[in-house]
């Protein structure tokens, strides 16, 4: 594998109601790393912690294998950076934003913003004021991708995009792609991550719960749905999640051979998609 | 720092025009008052200093102090923005006023130059824009209503302390310190601009580490 682009080791955030707990992971120059969780599960403070958002308890963070804490502000140039909810100043015009976001980016291209504003359906001389959510949205993506970067930090970018817009972005995304660059993608909307994320990572309850990357986790992890008479109290601790319903139960196993050797014909085990995986894993026994 | 002083003009245009109307109005003022221009100047140059707070808060109020932090820029260039807008602005506030003044007073308006090197003004700059400078920063809206609440306390402790006169034991003591203070720096011009400095160039680093605790 690669010298990874981006290193996390040990993050950690304290709020009064939420910790972050000693997040780690590796993300390799040519990926995709999708980053999934339910709400509140500390994606977003992760990404944060990448940014310099947050003042950080304790971990390090190095991008390019320099130490992002000690030379932040000239790292942050290869950085781009979509929020999952862009803010403007109102009154300035899209123009404006532009020339006042540029200059930070020695490598922005103008000729490309113009480009993608037109593919995004956007004038220039609008009002930030005047656009919705999906728009606004659009306008950080144009700002983002205009940029010469080396990452491309992405929270939840998808919410209020329409279908079609979505799709077509996601293309663009992995097109954008090559050997010294990576993008780190914060959603909780799977079915953006389904075979297009080379690695993906789960975030649940503010910790990183499994890293990999997807080939390995669909090779190694399974899906386990059976009757009630299956579980006994080795088998509810053998799986790393559990859903119990009145009529059998839904379970996911970090064993798929393992798991189809035991069951057999008793249990249906299957390969999981993104979705199993973020509802089952980390989800209790007996829960 | 240059990058961050554009896109504060180029985002902030209106927001920028306050202090020149205050100044323009201040202007004025002294004109139709009569009063010396020198009373004005004070209150346009306390408003221009507020001016920097003003532009933070308004980043904070449309969310948009997170996309000022992503920008690869540092803590230290931040608190250096918020200063010079603070300076430049003091300075077009000081010009603006003593052009009008000449232009509808007439020369000699300013009774001699001393009027313009007090050390009142390294007083206002130090209290009205580098002290509160580190809570602006770290609290933002929330610490100038700790501020503005904290003056209050301030004022009705002290109006209570003079009902008590002598209850309390570190009273006398304190007030000696306070007097012998404002005494002794009146009486020693060049020791009361040198402390004054020392503390304008303690708020910067202070600015500076309340900024890196920000979370946002």
């Amino acid at each position: 594998m690669p010298e990874p682009l981006l290193r996390l080791r040990g993050l950690t955030k304290r709020y009064r109601a939420f910790t972050l707990q000693e997040a780690s992971l590796d993300l390799p120059p040519g990926s995709l790393m999708g980053l999934l969780g339910p709400n509140g599960a500390g994606k977003t403070t992760l990404l944060k912690a990448i940014l310099g958002l947050v003042r950080l308890d304790a971990g390090t963070l190095t991008f390019q294998g320099r130490d992002l804490a000690q030379h932040g502000a000239e790292l942050r140039r290869r950085i781009a950076f979509v929020p999952d909810t862009p803010a403007f100043q109102p009154g300035a015009r899209l123009a404006t934003l532009k020339e006042a976001h540029a200059p930070f980016y020695p490598g922005f291209d103008e000729t490309r913003w113009k480009g993608l504003m037109a593919d995004f359906g956007l004038d220039p001389r609008r009002k930030a004021q005047e656009l919705s959510l999906g728009q606004r949205t659009r306008f950080a993506l144009t700002l983002a991708l205009a940029q010469d970067w080396d990452l491309l930090v992405l929270d939840e970018p998808t919410t209020g995009l329409d279908p079609v817009f979505r799709r077509e972005l996601l293309q663009r995304f992995s097109e954008a792609l090559d050997e010294r660059r990576a993008i780190l993608f914060s959603t909780h909307i799977t079915s953006d991550l389904e075979d297009r994320a080379d690695f993906v990572t789960f975030v649940r309850d503010g910790q990183v719960v499994l890293s990999d990357t997807q080939e390995a986790i669909k090779g190694r992890w399974g899906v386990v749905k059976g009757g009630l008479d299956l579980l006994d109290e080795p088998v509810r601790r053998a799986f790393k999640g559990l859903r119990e319903t009145p009529h059998g139960f839904e379970a996911l196993t970090d064993n798929l051979p393992g798991t189809r050797a035991h069951f057999g014909e008793q249990a249906l085990v299957e390969r999981p998609s993104l979705e199993d995986l973020l509802v089952l894993l980390g989800r209790k026994a007996h829960a | 720092m240059r990058d961050l002083l554009r896109r504060d003009l180029k985002l902030h245009k209106v927001a920028f025009v306050l202090p020149a109307v205050v100044a323009l109005l201040g202007g004025l003022a002294a004109f139709w008052t009569g009063e010396p221009p020198i009373v004005f100047l004070v209150l346009s140059l306390g408003v221009v200093l507020l001016q920097p707070h003003a532009l933070h808060l308004r980043e904070e109020h449309h969310g948009t102090l997170r996309e000022l932090h992503v920008l690869p820029v540092t803590p230290r260039q931040i608190v250096g923005l918020r200063v010079v807008e603070g300076l430049l602005g003091a300075l077009g506030v000081a010009l603006l006023h003593g052009m009008l003044a000449l232009v509808l007073q007439g020369p000699g308006v300013f009774q001699g130059l001393g009027q313009l090197v007090s050390p009142g003004w390294l007083w206002m700059l130090l209290m009205v824009l580098l002290v509160p400078l580190p809570v602006t920063l770290r609290w933002g809206g929330r610490g100038w209503m700790g501020l503005i609440l904290g003056a209050f306390a301030l004022g009705g402790g002290l109006t209570m302390l003079g009902q008590f006169e002598g209850a309390l034991p570190f009273r006398t003591a304190l007030f000696r310190a306070l007097l012998w203070t404002m005494d002794y720096t009146t009486a020693h011009p060049w020791q009361h601009t040198l402390a004054l400095l020392a503390l304008m160039a303690a708020c910067l680093p202070l600015s500076e580490a309340a900024l890196r605790r920000r979370s946002l």
